[in-house]
């Protein structure tokens, strides 16, 4: 657990490179978990203050926080309340539809790389057991598990890439 | 959640099918994000192309992105899966010059360019099969696959395209797609 007065502990998720050659299965689950686990990476030692910073003056909402707290409600979003049919359990709604993005700027940010950890573990359970042709029990959107694993694989992706410039712009700190 | 909803319209971008097999998957994810890019540079001014926006980066700019993901697509596809030579300009003495290029060249040109080396990886991808290995070994002992050219391609172009959304907004206050 992190101390809330000093930067976050180095992570201990290990970062492990996909295979080059392997399966379809393994490619999508190794690249999937890589940049799960560089979210973890990009945040490790930012000092909590700066967790929620905004950098960006027409986007006051983008913060390191805020894109940890958005990607824990995707990954649930996608294998839970898609593929599960679920109950989607989000604060996001009608009312507030970044509800996510602003929990996340109030959150401290160990709590919210642990609820993102979970949740990426249930993901991992749900993916195990399907195939990748299943489609989802949910009728709208209507994705295969081959869907969700390559779009979770960009969207995790794209977001470290707002983490590497946010990161930047916080301290300095630099690498993948 | 915007998640669920198809994406941004974008001239010339496809969304990938929601049920496909694993090469029309790989193939039009890939081919979205190329796109993307695209799409994040249109009606950039030629100022804000080069514009160097992080202190500690010098070389990140919008041009330096788009000519980075060019090279990116020729050593991937040209020179590690074709084992063709390299032909870019990064060398051991001057390992940045393919960025410090995308800041002295029009942007136009770039895409151009980025457009031309995407329609030679999809010749090679269409060419090879998902398990196929590449005729130059780059990393250790073991030989990439098509497959996980693929799968970086789209994961280090998405992530370049999360690099284009913040230094675009930043520029000219552009957001989306």
């Amino acid at each position: 657990m992190s101390d809330k007065n000093g930067p976050l502990a180095a992570p201990v998720l290990r970062r492990v490179d996909p295979p080059m050659a392997a399966d379809e299965r393994t490619m999508l689950t190794t690249w999937l978990d890589w940049h799960r686990a560089t979210v973890h990476a990009k945040c490790a030692g930012l000092s909590p203050d700066l967790s929620a910073a905004a950098p960006l003056p027409t986007s006051p909402l983008m913060t390191v926080g805020g894109v940890v707290c958005h990607l824990r409600w995707v990954e649930a979003f996608w294998f839970e309340a898609v593929m599960l049919n679920q109950p989607d359990r989000a604060p996001y709604g009608e009312e507030d539809p970044d509800a996510e993005w602003r929990l996340g700027a109030e959150l401290p940010l160990g709590r919210l790389l642990d609820e993102y950890e979970e949740q990426c573990a249930r993901s991992r359970e749900i993916t195990a057991k399907l195939e990748l042709g299943s489609g989802a029990r949910r009728t709208r959107p209507h994705p295969t598990l081959r869907w969700v694993l390559v779009h979770m694989i960009e969207e995790t992706a794209r977001h470290n890439g707002h983490l590497d410039v946010l990161r930047e712009l916080a301290d300095g700190t630099t690498g993948e | 959640m915007s998640d669920e909803n198809a994406s941004t319209p974008v001239p010339g971008r496809v969304d990938p099918p929601k049920s496909a097999d694993e090469r029309t998957m790989l193939t039009t994810w890939l081919e979205w994000h190329r796109a993307t890019v695209h799409a994040k540079c249109a009606g950039l001014s030629a100022e804000h192309a080069t514009a160097t926006p992080l202190p500690t980066s010098p070389l990140m700019s919008v041009g330096a992105i788009v000519s980075h993901l060019r090279w990116v697509e020729h050593a991937w596809f040209e020179m590690v899966l074709m084992g063709l030579p390299d032909q870019g300009y990064a060398t051991p003495q001057d390992p940045d010059a393919e960025w410090r290029r995308g800041g002295e060249v029009p942007l136009d040109r770039l895409l151009d360019e980025y457009e031309d080396q995407c329609a030679r990886s999809r010749e090679i991808t269409a060419k090879l099969e998902l398990d196929a290995v590449a005729a130059s070994a780059r990393r250790n002992e073991e030989s990439t696959t098509l497959r996980w050219v693929l799968v970086h391609m789209i994961e280090e172009t998405a992530r370049h395209n999360g690099h284009l959304d913040l230094l675009r907004e930043l520029a000219d206050g552009t957001t989306g797609v």
